[in-house]
């Protein structure tokens, strides 16, 4: 019964508009009191919520992206790429795919690949003579690796929800599903290149002026070897690792590129502080959440049911995927992971799925979920940033979009592909 | 760089000449730059904390016992005084579907429903907010020993802040489905990871 309140008020609640984090609030409380809680309850899960020092590293990677954009880093990494792939027939389209690829090292979110040299990207392919809409679905999907390659700020809040896997193991966990996401937007940009004629950017640069924009691109590329190396050989932890970046960037930003100035700092701290509070009062208000399933014994009952049913575990993986599909729809990765990885999770972990493999599966999936249409927050940034209309966007996002979700599809086909390498280097 | 999207219009009414308005505008600017500033100084603060540990602790051996803890206490804080400010540049992820697929009118009695829900869960959280801190009060935190009531406080200032800030954007709100326009973040882009 209590249960019924608690998924049918949420429900019922966002349908009607209320957002997110407070549609999560309301329910818990409704819950709270159908079954005779103390309401102080919510305030307190409220507040302990985000008392989590690793939780901490979530502000500091979305800062350290942010600082890296005003700080330039995004050009020189989307130059570096550019030598390589530019002078190929739809070399700007390459050279998005490897620039997004690059700064996904450093950032932790989809959000900020698409906003940062993505959105640098699409101008460029505009000028180009790419059709926009072109450009635009390539960033928006390209983005999608953000969360997926190693930093990564959903993977932060995923450890938290389960305690079967580290933020280390997930980290390494998300390298090769990342690159294969990459490498396959590579493939249908070499098919619609040669299809569509796409035009190449001049001739590959000489041996002098690759030698320079390497050099350059040396700083930028040393930090995600930092942070995942620094929090493998144990040197520092996540956090210490994110905040690490924040002053990196800001050092090389001011520093070495010269770019970034002290007066940028406040508006470039207030949108990180924006963001974080709107991420992180979901992350709370999702714990309060998350105890009264616990209470009412939620996980417990659905893993005794689904052990009892003798599923395959395959069976049961292609069924998550369908149902988050769906749900991914309507909702946003974040709270798809802090509501029902605490109920999926343990699910998964009685039919024998490898923890690491199945938080990949629902990583991915639910980001996907951010270039589902009709809506979905990486679609709308995109659009924003390329100044074209959704529908224009779209219409050349469906052939990428059904890419990927075969790329999903051989992700959960094939356990390895995720756990092959944060099992050769022990980590889980 | 976000900073250079088209903002959204704004959404507040437009401007009136009456006294007292022109008062409680300028009050309520002062509101939103001072937490605004709030905002920006814990997560500085944060960061700051937490790096001079990390190299303290490698340049020197020493460390900074109070850092982390600290750090988490700030982070508390930006959350909760965050609230109102997310809420006024429309920040909180919704689904506007249902309000996007209605006629203007039962829109906006709709969306009146729902903000009216929305104060109302700000209410509760006061009032329970209050009662956590008032328990709380008598407890220490483990290394900085002050009283816990200090970090607890964050629930119920930051709610009664959010309900001011939803107060300055309801009109619009309840109206068009807008909110304020702000160079910091655009709607639809926050609560994304």
């Amino acid at each position: 019964m209590t249960t019924a309140i608690l998924f049918g008020s949420l429900v019922l609640f966002m349908a009607l508009g209320v957002p997110v984090a407070f549609a999560i609030g309301m329910a818990t409380l409704s819950a709270i009191v159908a079954h005779g809680l103390p309401p102080i309850a919510l305030a307190q899960k409220a507040l302990t919520g985000v008392d989590s020092f690793s939780l901490l590293a979530m502000p500091f990677f979305l800062l350290a992206a942010e600082l890296m954009t005003g700080g330039a880093l995004a050009q020189v990494l989307l130059r570096f790429a550019a030598m390589f792939v530019g002078h190929k027939r739809g070399g700007l389209g390459y050279t998005n795919v490897l620039a997004l690829t690059f700064f996904s090292g450093i950032s932790g979110s989809a959000l900020a690949d698409a906003a940062g040299p993505g959105a640098i990207l699409i101008r460029m392919m505009r000028q180009s003579g790419y059709p926009v809409g072109y450009a635009a679905a390539l960033t928006a999907t390209t983005a999608v690796v953000g969360p997926v390659i190693p930093p990564s700020i959903i993977m932060i809040i995923y450890a938290l929800q389960d305690p079967n896997v580290s933020v280390l193991g997930l980290f390494w966990a998300g390298v090769v599903p990342g690159l294969l996401i990459s490498g396959s937007l590579l493939v249908y940009n070499f098919w619609a290149s040669r299809r569509r004629n796409f035009r190449s950017e001049g001739a590959r640069p000489g041996g002098r002026e690759m030698l320079v924009t390497s050099l350059k691109a040396i700083p930028a590329l040393i930090l995600p070897v930092i942070i995942v190396g620094g929090i493998h050989s144990g040197a520092f932890t996540p956090t210490e690792a994110s905040v690490i970046a924040v002053f990196y960037a800001l050092v090389v930003g001011k520093f070495v590129y010269g770019t970034l100035t002290f007066r940028m700092l406040p508006a470039i701290l207030a949108r990180s502080a924006f963001l974080t509070a709107a991420i992180l009062l979901i992350v709370t208000l999702s714990s309060a959440f998350a105890w009264v399933l616990t209470v009412v014994q939620v996980p417990q009952t659905l893993s005794l049911w689904i052990g009892s049913l003798g599923l395959d575990p395959l069976t049961f993986l292609l069924a998550v995927n369908v149902l988050l599909l769906l749900f991914g729809i309507f909702i946003e990765p974040l709270p798809g992971v802090v509501v029902l990885v605490p109920i999926l999770a343990p699910m998964a972990a009685t039919l024998g799925i490898d923890p690491l493999h199945f938080a990949i599966v629902v990583i991915i999936n639910l980001t996907l979920g951010m270039i589902t249409p009709p809506v979905g927050s990486l679609l709308f940034v995109t659009a924003l940033v390329a100044k074209i209309r959704m529908s224009e966007l779209n219409r050349e996002l469906y052939p990428m979009l059904a890419l990927q979700i075969l790329v999903l599809a051989l992700i959960t086909l094939i356990p390895g592909i995720s756990t092959a390498l944060p099992a050769l280097l022990g980590s889980r | 760089m976000t900073h250079d999207l088209p903002g959204h219009p704004p959404a507040s009414a437009e401007p009136r000449t009456s006294p007292r308005a022109s008062v409680l505008r300028r009050v309520d600017s002062g509101v939103l730059a001072v937490n605004r500033a709030l905002m920006i100084l814990a997560l500085g603060a944060m960061a700051v904390i937490v790096f001079a540990n990390v190299a303290l602790r490698y340049l020197t051996d020493e460390s900074i016992v109070w850092s982390e803890e600290v750090a988490r206490y700030l982070m508390i804080w930006l959350v909760f005084l965050g609230i109102g400010p997310v809420f006024r540049v429309g920040g909180h992820i919704a689904i506007d579907t249902l309000p996007e697929a209605l006629p203007a009118g039962a829109a906006r009695a709709l969306r009146l429903f729902v903000a009216a829900l929305i104060i109302g869960f700000c209410l509760a959280a006061i009032w329970y907010g209050r009662a956590l801190v008032l328990r709380t009060i008598p407890q220490t935190t483990p290394v900085t020993d002050v009283s816990f009531g200090l970090v607890s406080a964050a629930v119920p200032t930051g709610f009664a802040l959010a309900i001011w800030h939803i107060l300055a954007v309801v009109q619009g709100f309840v109206a068009t489905g807008t909110f304020e326009s702000s160079a910091d973040i655009n709607p639809g882009e926050a609560g994304s990871v």
